[in-house]
């Protein structure tokens, strides 16, 4: 109970370099640590029997893993880029576990504080007559709890917002989730087939017990109304042998806002498919395959274009969706 | 749905409100909050050292524990309007909300048909938030801002109408435009190219010639006449079946 | 002529999804149209009966070797898979706008129990399975919000928070409140800086107005 995650962390960042409290430069209000976002697994946690993992474990592994993206400020602007991504993609993006895990347990922590603050401040109000304003007598104790609460109702916003966006998109497609997780078992030995995230990646256990749910639920009731009253050969739900493919994919096709935000670490000249234009600006080269066309995706500029063709760059971090 | 369909296209004004309280902004704090510390992550039980504390979750306190009256801090723009509605704080209007700069912008978009000024991309809800809660901070009278504000949105508004006529199907490119312009946009704009996408992929199909050539950059801002078409249930029924 | 009925039961659908759209109150869902769909399913019905025939015929002529009308069988057969395919997805498509309406009641009253009118009453716009549907997604949607996420109240609403706390002015004595920051005294005409959840509903009955 006493474990308070910002002083470790603050311990542990003043040892490396990379972070500085006064004026990050990392962290204006779109650069974000987008590669670690959607790449979990490159540092897994040590889980075991897939139970979560205890605070003591999580801190541990942070410990050994210092990076400079874990900072407060840094995470909500993160999270805030992936809420803006997930709402604009056509698809389920992947889920950002670590992010999350470390956004809830500051939740949680902060919640424990304001409720030993209001304690005290029960205590002392008590004792205040309340006939007149109490405004000059409480409000400058009050002004950091106003602005912590203020600050927890956004980020519950956020964070809602963000999980309900998936659910409905879980709700869509989950024929084709499902399709896609049996492709992968039939997979399995072909070792070479990594182009699909295992579905554990891509949702997180909450999500994956809500989709395995809800599609028992929707498929009794179509069962029960109309799917057992047709011939055997036209009741299953995933169909894919008649005229139309019952299979509902997302539209790789559809056309994103994207703004053009470079590589994440700002190291221009380490990104291989960064170019150089004629006239100093730095670009993408993009192909949209049915036109045959190339198009140039200078920094800080804004498109309109196809998902498919910018999704591996969404993936990395260097474009957003707005 | 889990998520109302309403907010499935795009995001609400509210959520664009929101996503620009985000940003940072400079104030003249009207109270001092910075303390001598005495020692770093030591926790004290003494409750009047808690409730001084700041402990954020979305931003590192810094700036918010060393406030000094009078000394321009920058911090986020809600944080911001919150300590303006206590009085704690005055909000610096940032440059391009002056008479002056706001006149450059019309030059420059009077002078540049085709292009659209390098206003921040949240200078519509930026400036609507600091006129209502910040009028007292601004030197200039407001009223010769908001004409000035009135006027930049009509021109932006008239290039996008004209820009609608290169809508296409591969990609367009449009610097500059601000977001809420943007959000405005998206359900209209998004639904015609992916028709258009649609169209062409046809005519591929069907008579098997080579398909023109397109011009790469667009640099011009589309737009549309801002009736968003969040009802057009073209979409018609739930995904499941295709018709 | 086939598909017709089901025609009609997409129009519904539609009808009711664009009724709803337009209203911003709670999603309401019309009576389920038990009468079309019945008749729907005995086309269906119909509908295999022929397939069946046909498939007896074809097997008969290929027995006998005569494959002159073989075509037209197949046309036939064809054609009545087709109709029994359009008629499913129809089916299928009002049944699943149900269902989606039925997901968004359930997030709207998430937290207050399921409409107790619409459950287990015999005049309600839902059938039976369709409300066996709703409690267990509701269950659902509880069990999802309780866990790890609690503390983010997965129901909650939708629209970013304004204005935490406000500044209330008394109208009427009401006695005390209790709020987390301590208990408040309602005297007329005093001022307080509340939070506004805590005071919503005395604002609603008047004993408070907003500044």
């Amino acid at each position: 109970m006493d474990v308070d995650i910002e002083d470790i962390l603050a311990e542990l960042n003043t040892d490396s370099t990379a972070v500085d409290y006064s004026g990050n430069p990392l962290s204006d209000g779109i650069s974000t640590n987008a590669s670690t976002l959607y790449n979990n697994t490159s540092s897994s946690f040590p889980i075991a029997d897939g139970k979560h993992a205890t605070p003591s474990d999580k801190l541990n592994h942070i410990r050994s893993n210092t990076s400079p993206s874990i900072s407060a400020e840094h995470d909500y602007s993160s999270f805030i880029t992936l809420w803006r991504n997930e709402r604009c993609a056509p698809e389920l993006l992947p889920y950002p576990h670590h992010l999350m895990t470390r956004m809830i347990m500051r939740i949680q922590d902060q919640l424990e504080r304001l409720e030993i603050i209001s304690m005290d401040f029960m205590g002392q109000s008590s004792t205040t007559t309340t006939t007149t304003t109490n405004k000059p007598v409480n409000n400058n104790n009050m002004l950091p709890l106003l602005c912590m609460e203020a600050e927890l109702e956004r980020i519950k916003f956020v964070i809602r917002s963000y999980i309900r966006c998936r659910l409905s998109k879980i709700d869509k497609f989950s024929l084709y989730l499902r399709q896609i997780n049996e492709q992968r078992e039939e997979d399995h030995d072909d070792q070479d087939n990594d182009s699909l995230m295992p579905l554990e990646h891509i949702l997180s256990k909450d999500e994956m017990v809500y989709y395995q749910r809800h599609s028992e639920m929707i498929l009794k009731l179509f069962n029960e109304t109309t799917l057992k009253h047709l011939p055997p050969e036209l009741q299953a739900i995933n169909d894919t042998t008649g005229t139309i493919s019952m299979i509902d994919e997302p539209d790789w096709n559809k056309f994103v806002f994207i703004k053009v935000t470079g590589p994440t670490d700002k190291s221009f000249n380490n990104d291989p498919l960064l170019r150089n234009g004629s006239n100093g600006k730095y670009f993408y080269e993009v192909i949209i395959p049915e036109l045959e066309e190339d198009v140039e995706l200078f920094i800080g500029s804004i498109y309109v274009m196809r998902y498919s063709v910018i999704k591996n760059l969404l993936l990395d971090g260097k474009v957003i969706l707005i | 749905m889990s998520l109302p369909r309403r907010l499935q296209e795009t995001f609400s004004p509210e959520e664009v409100q929101f996503i620009v309280e985000n940003q940072k902004i400079k104030i003249f704090p009207r109270i001092t909050t910075s303390k001598r510390r005495s020692g770093n992550g030591s926790h004290s039980s003494n409750s009047d050292d808690d409730m001084s504390r700041w402990r954020m979750l979305t931003m590192d306190g810094h700036e918010l524990e060393n406030m000094i009256v009078m000394k321009s801090t920058e911090v986020t723009l809600w944080l911001a309007l919150l300590l303006k509605q206590q009085s704690k704080c005055n909000i610096i209007i940032p440059e391009w909300l002056t008479v002056k700069g706001l006149d450059l912008m019309l030059q420059y978009e009077k002078r540049n048909i085709q292009r659209f000024s390098a206003l921040p991309w949240d200078w519509l809800v930026v400036s609507e938030i600091l006129f209502k809660q910040a009028a007292d901070d601004f030197n200039d009278p407001i009223y010769e801002l908001r004409n000035r504000i009135q006027d930049l949105k009509e021109i932006r508004q008239m290039k996008v109408l004209q820009g609608l006529k290169n809508l296409n199907e591969s990609h367009m490119q449009l610097d500059n435009l601000g977001l809420l312009e943007i959000n405005e946009l998206r359900p209209f704009i998004v639904e015609v190219m992916d028709k258009l996408r649609q169209i062409h992929a046809s005519v591929l199909d069907t008579t098997e010639t080579e398909p023109q050539d397109y011009d790469d950059d667009k640099d011009i801002g589309m737009g549309t006449s801002i009736s968003s078409n969040r009802d057009t249930s073209s979409s018609g029924l739930p995904n499941a079946m295709s018709f | 002529m086939y598909c017709e009925l089901a025609n009609k039961l997409v129009v519904e659908a539609k009808r009711t999804e664009q009724l709803n759209s337009r209203n911003n109150a709670r999603t309401t869902l019309p009576v389920h149209n038990d009468e079309l769909v019945r008749d729907i399913l005995n086309e269906v019905t119909q509908l295999k009966k022929n397939l069946e025939f046909f498939k007896e015929q074809q097997d008969i002529m290929s027995m006998d070797g005569a494959s002159v009308d073989s075509n037209v069988m197949k046309c036939q057969y064809f054609v009545n898979l087709l109709c029994l395919e359009r008629n499913k997805r129809c089916l299928l498509g009002y049944q699943k706008l149900r269902s989606d309406m039925l997901d968004s009641m359930a997030w709207e009253n998430n937290g207050m129990d399921v409409m107790g009118s619409d459950l287990g009453e015999e005049n309600s716009n839902l059938t039976h399975q369709e409300q066996e549907y709703l409690k267990k997604y509701s269950e659902l949607i509880t069990d999802m919000k309780s866990g790890e996420l609690t503390d983010i109240d997965l129901s909650g609403s939708l629209t970013p928070p304004r204005e935490i706390f406000i500044d209330v002015r008394v109208l009427k004595d009401a006695g005390e409140i209790q709020t987390e920051y301590g208990v408040f005294n309602l005297i007329k005409d005093s001022q307080f800086f509340v939070r506004q959840s805590d005071v919503e509903r005395l604002i609603q009955q008047g004993f408070l107005q907003k500044i």
